[in-house]
C-alpha cells in the first residue's frame, strides 16, 4: 500500500514537526494543525484525510518540503537554496521560476536549477556557455568528471589555481540531483562550499598574511623575512598582483594581520578567501628575495613615446593581453613589431636597454 | 580541505614515498593537526596511523604513514617489473633496480627504498635487487657497476611520473643526453632488452602500459650491462 501524502505529513508532524519555507504542520491532542501564512491557511484540528486535501491544494509546499528534508550535508544544503534564492522567494515564486530554470553563477560557473517533472535537477556549465544549445557541449553526468575537465584551460595548459578564471568552456554537467550538483563544483571549486557556508554562518576562520607566513617553513620559511615592521604596502602589492578578480574568482578576506586592512579591495567574488595560497606564498618567496636588492639609478635615452611604450608592454603582459595584440595594429605600444623595432633600436647586443649595463653588486 | 569532508571520522593518507620532513610537519601543520612524530612509533618505515582532533573541526582524525613504506607497494614494484618487460615471470637472468629520490637531509627516504629493496631480494625472484638513489649514494649514475646481470629493470619509486622520473633518472644513467630526444637503438654487445615505459596519469593503465611497452624502443648504455628504465609503480596498477 502506498504511503499518501497527507500520512507522510502526519508522520512528520507526529515526529519533529514540520516548519519548512512557509509550510507548518504539527501534531497536538485535537489532531493536526497547518498554516500556510502567504497563502492564507490557518487550520486547526486536521485529519490525515485533511491532511490530504491541503497536500492537493498545495503541493508545491509539500514536494518543497520533502526536497529540502533529504539528508544532506548543511553547507550543500545551504548552497542548493542559494541556488534557487530560497531566502528571497515564496515557494510558489521559486516553483514558477523553476519550472523554466533559474540560474546563478558560482566563480566562473552557472548552476541552474529546474524542475523536471516535478522534481530538481541541476545542470552546471561555464557561465560563458549559458546561450549554447546543450547538444553543442561535452555533456557528463558523473561529478567525477570535472576533476580532470578542470585541470587545463582552453589553451590545454595547466591550472595550477582552480580558482583563476580560466575555466575552460564546451562542457556541461547535466541531470544533477542535489548531491551531485554540490559534489561538481566542489571538483571545480574545491572548499569553496565550506568556506563560504563558514562565512554565511559567520564562522569563517580567516588566517591573515602575518599568520600564514610565519607558519611557513623549509624553502617559503624565508617569507616571513619580507615583513620587517616597516608597513604593509609589500603585502598590496601582492593581493594586487594575484588576488585581483582578475586573477581569481575568490573574493579576499585575509588581510595584513587581524587589526591592518590592505588597501587594496578584495574583489567581488561569491566566495571568501580564507588565507594566501600556495601559489601567493611561492610567488611571495621569489619577491622576498628580489626585496632583498638593493636600488640603484640608472639613465636611459628614451623618446616619451619609447617610455609610455615600456609601460604599455608591461600592462600588456601583466593584464595577459599580449596574445590577442593583432600582428598588424601597430598603434599598439605592445605590438610584436612595434616591440621589436624598441629591442632593435634601445637594447644592446647583451640584452642591455638603452645600452646601459645593469652594474649588479653581487 | 578536511571541512569538506561530510564525515565526522577520516583517514588520511599522505601520497608520498618516505616518511620525512612533508609527513611529519606539513601535511599535519597545514591540516591543524597537533601531531608529535613519535605518535607514529615508527621506525622510518612502519608508520601505521595515529589518531587526533583538528583543531579547527570537531572530527576524528587517522593520520596515516605515507603510501610508499606500505607493505603492498613491494608488489607494485614487482608488477611494475612484470608488466613493462611483459613477462609475468620476469626474475630469472635479471636484475633488479629500486631507485629513490634519496636525501642527505633525511636517512627515512632510503629507508623506504632499501625497504622494499630487502623484502624484494628475500623472494629470490630476481637475480640480483638493489637500491639506488639519485641524491645519495649508492647513486643511480652508477648503475651498471652494481650489476652483474645482463639485463637490469630499473623501477623509479616515486609518487608521480614527472621531472626524476621522465628527466633526470634516464639521463642520470646515461641513457640519453637529453631525454627529449629519446634513446637510441643499441649496438654493441650482449642481449638488449631495454624498455621504456611512460605511465599514462589516468586508471587502469597496467594493461596500456603493457601494450605501449611492447613498442617502445629498446636502449640500451654504451658499455657494461644493459639498462631499461622503467616509469614508477601505480598505486591503482599494483593493489
Amino acid at each position: 500500500m502506498t504511503t499518501t501524502r497527507g500520512e507522510t505529513l502526519a508522520a512528520a508532524a507526529r515526529s519533529e514537526g514540520i516548519d519548512c519555507d512557509g509550510l507548518r504542520v504539527e501534531a497536538d491532542d485535537d489532531g493536526f494543525s497547518v498554516t500556510i501564512e502567504e497563502a492564507g491557511v490557518d487550520e486547526s484540528g486536521l485529519t490525515v484525510a485533511d491532511l490530504d486535501r491541503l497536500a492537493d491544494d498545495y503541493p508545491e509546499y509539500v514536494s518543497n518540503w520533502a526536497y529540502w528534508t533529504q539528508d544532506r550535508g548543511d553547507a550543500d544544503r545551504a548552497f542548493l537554496r542559494w541556488a534557487e534564492r530560497a531566502d528571497e522567494l515564496s515557494v510558489p515564486e521559486r516553483y514558477d521560476r523553476l519550472r523554466d530554470g533559474m540560474a546563478r553563477t558560482w566563480g566562473e560557473v552557472r548552476v541552474t536549477p529546474r524542475l523536471v517533472d516535478g522534481e530538481r535537477v541541476y545542470e552546471l556549465r561555464h557561465e560563458e556557455d549559458i546561450d549554447r544549445d546543450r547538444d553543442e557541449l561535452d555533456t557528463h553526468e558523473d561529478p567525477l568528471d570535472a576533476r580532470s575537465l578542470v585541470k587545463t584551460d582552453d589553451d590545454g595548459r595547466y591550472r595550477p589555481l582552480k580558482t583563476a578564471p580560466s575555466l575552460p568552456h564546451g562542457w556541461a554537467f547535466v541531470d544533477l540531483d542535489g548531491r551531485a550538483c554540490a559534489e561538481t563544483v566542489e571538483y571545480v571549486y574545491p572548499a569553496t562550499i565550506a568556506n563560504w557556508y563558514l562565512e554565511r554562518q559567520g564562522d569563517l576562520d580567516v588566517d591573515h598574511w602575518r599568520d600564514a607566513v610565519a607558519r611557513q617553513s623549509g624553502i617559503y620559511g624565508v617569507v616571513k623575512t619580507w615583513d620587517r615592521g616597516e608597513g604593509y604596502e609589500h603585502v598590496n602589492w601582492v593581493a594586487e598582483a594575484c588576488c585581483d578578480d582578475s586573477q581569481c574568482v575568490k573574493r579576499r578576506e585575509w588581510e595584513y594581520d587581524d587589526e591592518t586592512t590592505l588597501d587594496v579591495d578584495g574583489g567581488d567574488g561569491v566566495f571568501p578567501c580564507r588565507e594566501p595560497c600556495s601559489l601567493v606564498i611561492a610567488a611571495a618567496r621569489k619577491w622576498t628575495r628580489l626585496a632583498g636588492e638593493e636600488e640603484q639609478t640608472y639613465e636611459f635615452t628614451l623618446t616619451p613615446s619609447e617610455k609610455e611604450q615600456v609601460e604599455e608592454i608591461l600592462d600588456a603582459v601583466a593584464d595577459g593581453r599580449a596574445d590577442e595584440i593583432r600582428e598588424a595594429d601597430v598603434s599598439d605600444g605592445a605590438n610584436r613589431y612595434r616591440a621589436r623595432f624598441l629591442r632593435a633600436k634601445r637594447v644592446d647586443e647583451d640584452g642591455n636597454l638603452a645600452g646601459v649595463a645593469t652594474d649588479r653588486d653581487d | 580541505m578536511l571541512r569538506t569532508v561530510d564525515s565526522e571520522e577520516a583517514y588520511v593518507v599522505p601520497l608520498f614515498i618516505s616518511e620525512g620532513y612533508f609527513t611529519e610537519q606539513v601535511i599535519p601543520r597545514e591540516l591543524r593537526l597537533d601531531f608529535e612524530v613519535e605518535q607514529w612509533d615508527s621506525d622510518g618505515t612502519s608508520a601505521d596511523y595515529t589518531t587526533l582532533t583538528p583543531a579547527d573541526l570537531d572530527k576524528t582524525v587517522h593520520y596515516c604513514g605515507p603510501v610508499g613504506t606500505h607493505d603492498a607497494m613491494t608488489d607494485v614494484i614487482v608488477r611494475r617489473a612484470e608488466s613493462v618487460t611483459g613477462d609475468s615471470d620476469v626474475g630469472d637472468g635479471f636484475g633488479l633496480a629500486v631507485v629513490g629520490h634519496g636525501t642527505k637531509r633525511n636517512e627515512n627516504s632510503a629507508k623506504a627504498i632499501r625497504y622494499h629493496t630487502e623484502r624484494i631480494r628475500e623472494r629470490d625472484r630476481f637475480d640480483e635487487v638493489q637500491n639506488l638513489y639519485m641524491d645519495e649514494d649508492p647513486e643511480v649514475d652508477d648503475v651498471t657497476d652494481f650489476f652483474e646481470s645482463d639485463d637490469v629493470v630499473v623501477v623509479p619509486l616515486f609518487v608521480a611520473d614527472g621531472y626524476h622520473t621522465q628527466e633526470d633518472i634516464p639521463e642520470d644513467m646515461g641513457l640519453t643526453d637529453d631525454y627529449r630526444t629519446g634513446w637510441e637503438t643499441p649496438t654493441g654487445r650482449g642481449r638488449r632488452r631495454g624498455r621504456r615505459a611512460r605511465p599514462r596519469g589516468d586508471a587502469s593503465c597496467e594493461r596500456r602500459l603493457a601494450a605501449r611497452t611492447r613498442h617502445v624502443a629498446e636502449t640500451a648504455t654504451p658499455k657494461g650491462p644493459t639498462v631499461g628504465a622503467h616509469a614508477r609503480p601505480r598505486l591503482n596498477g599494483g593493489f
